[in-house]
């Protein structure tokens, strides 16, 4: 961190040195000493990030100084040393925007010390969220979905017009298509990115909590609540709210959900007070929403309210070889993650790939490619490196792609296997002729 | 015979550095003394606004030595300024402060050859 630049406005000599010298016993501390408010106002460009004012100048009252302080700086902490305590004048200051209001005693030393290390440690973190808030903006610009598909390409245009309004995104698409990921992009490329991007998934929170969690609660609202809350919707204030698996949300809580987004205001529980909203609404689910509302399951109202722009998120398989781009990426990624010099990957292995279905989509292919990474042992990827481990058997044993024929004479042959060349069983079990097998064994076909 | 001044805060304020204490002990003997002739010109003239003004700027100075009578007579002058009604006492106590001070400048002086 830079120095911190501190001025002090004092009229007496002896005491402005005497503050100055005491805070200079921190060495990160720039400190600028004035004799009167002129002084001080002329030096503004130097930028302070705090200002300790004698309330009595020469040439202006420390009020007036604040006041043209202010002006040009707002939210600069202004603290009043005052000689004399003046509860009326003190209260004054502070509702005028005072930081706070010292009397010059045996404490001033240690209170101001103490004041300037809290404002310190407070700008250590507001820089340091700047700097965090820039590498998620970075982490997910578009640049982050990674494809040139057409079918990935038509997401983008769609997240490009999603940029220019606040209107209501649905992200639909399978389990690990990224469906966060393009709510993340969304919020981080519009004008709402310095404001909070705030994410609640609605089938983790149980039932009965939803509704504190997503709207908040006062203290003594219910048993154990023991202090206010500040709920999703309000920490997404001027930022945006990202409703996951808003499918699964019951109808009495969506219900209540849609009068929260068609009056803009909510009211948190066991509260009065009415507190405004301006969030954008992105909600995601791998459901069809429509079908819900055919079946009873999702209110018809809040399903037009939630529509908005929708996104439809292409599943992997239908990508092409955006599972190429991808795979070459978490490649990229993992090693670097990792520290270990990147890896190349087989054709083999990248047939093997393109050939699978993907019942979990990118993510899946994220977590193979990191176990293939780990398993190859040179500086390439084989195909023996691949390992689907798809909870989708249906899914792993089509990977092949071979021919109907050859499919039937795997099948017959697993069983064959599994009830120990029995072929009678066998054939029972699949509904064949005996005859078949007997022939398909002849012929050497299993 | 007991100090009528402390350095102990002084040298708080400073990180109890003997080169900072001495250079802040001759700022105070350099800045205080014109502002209590100041007082007495300004008694004589009954501004009293004024002699508020610089009886309230110098008093956390006299405060940071701890010289109690000082202070003391610092506090009562700056509150009968303000009120304006004593003009028959003040100036006999500007007078005293003077006086005192004067004494006390003198063992501050020591100090600086410590």
């Amino acid at each position: 961190m830079d120095y911190f630049k501190l001025f002090v406005v004092e009229d007496d000599p002896f005491y402005g040195e005497l503050l100055k010298r005491h805070l200079q016993l921190n060495p990160d501390n720039d400190v600028f000493l004035f004799a009167n408010g002129k002084e001080c106002l002329e030096n503004l460009h130097l930028q302070p990030d705090f200002i300790s004012l004698d309330y009595r100048l020469p040439d202006m009252s420390g009020f007036d100084v604040m006041k043209k302080v202010q002006l040009e700086y707002p939210d600069l902490p202004i603290v009043i040393v005052s000689g004399q305590e003046d509860v009326k004048t003190a209260l004054a200051l502070l509702k005028e925007g005072a930081y706070d209001y010292f009397v010059k005693d045996n404490d001033t030393k240690d209170r101001l010390w103490n004041l300037v290390n809290k404002l310190r440690e407070k700008e250590k973190l507001k820089t340091e969220i700047d700097i965090l808030k820039e590498e998620v903006g970075v982490k997910y610009n578009f640049n982050s979905i990674k494809g040139n598909s057409q079918a990935i390409k038509g997401v983008f245009k769609l997240m490009d017009k999603a940029l220019k309004t606040r209107i209501t995104v649905s992200i639909t698409g399978e389990t690990g298509t990224g469906k966060e990921l393009v709510a993340k992009a969304i919020h981080y490329n519009s004008n709402r990115s310095k404001s909070p991007f705030v994410a609640i998934n609605v089938a983790a929170v149980p039932s009965e909590l939803i509704e504190s969690e997503m709207f908040g609660y006062e203290k003594g609202a219910f048993t154990g609540a023991t202090t206010r809350k500040i709920g999703k919707f309000e920490q997404a204030n001027n930022g945006t709210l990202f409703l996951d698996e808003i499918g699964e949300m019951d109808l009495n809580m969506q219900s209540k959900l849609l009068r929260v987004l068609q009056e803009k205001e909510l009211t948190r529980v066991g509260g009065n007070d009415v507190i405004s909203l301006d969030s954008r609404i992105i909600v995601s689910t791998n459901r069809n929403l429509a079908d819900e509302v055919r079946k009873g399951t999702f209110r018809e109202d809040l399903y037009y309210r939630l529509l908005g722009l929708p996104i439809d998120l292409p599943p992997l398989r239908s990508r092409g070889n955006d599972i190429i781009v991808l795979a070459k990426y978490f490649i990229g990624e993992f090693c670097l993650e990792n520290e270990i010099s990147t890896k190349k990957i087989s054709n083999d292995a990248l047939d093997l790939l393109l050939k699978y279905n993907y019942p979990g989509n990118v993510r899946e292919l994220k977590a193979v490619i990191e176990l293939a990474v780990v398993l190859s042992d040179g500086d390439e990827i084989t195909a023996s490196n691949i390992n689907f481990n798809s909870t989708d058997s249906v899914s792993n044993f089509l990977i092949d792609e071979c021919s109907l024929v050859e499919y039937n004479n795997r099948i017959i042959k697993y069983f064959l296997n599994k009830y120990d060349g029995n072929v009678l069983l066998t054939a029972k079990k699949l509904d064949i002729g005996k005859s078949t097998i007997y022939r398909m064994l002849k012929n050497k076909e299993i | 015979m007991k100090k009528p001044y402390k350095l102990d805060k002084l040298s708080e304020f400073v990180g109890n550095d003997k080169q900072q204490i001495q250079e802040m002990i001759t700022i105070f003997l350099e800045t205080i003394p014109p502002d209590i002739d100041k007082l007495k010109i300004l008694a004589s003239e009954k501004n009293w606004p004024k002699v508020y003004e610089i009886a309230h700027r110098i008093k956390p100075s006299f405060d940071v030595f701890e010289m109690e009578d000082i202070l003391a007579d610092i506090k009562n002058i700056e509150k009968i300024a303000r009120e304006h009604n004593a003009e028959g006492t003040i100036v006999s106590d500007i007078k005293e402060l003077s006086e005192n001070f004067s004494k006390i400048m003198l063992l501050l002086q020591l100090e600086l050859e410590k």
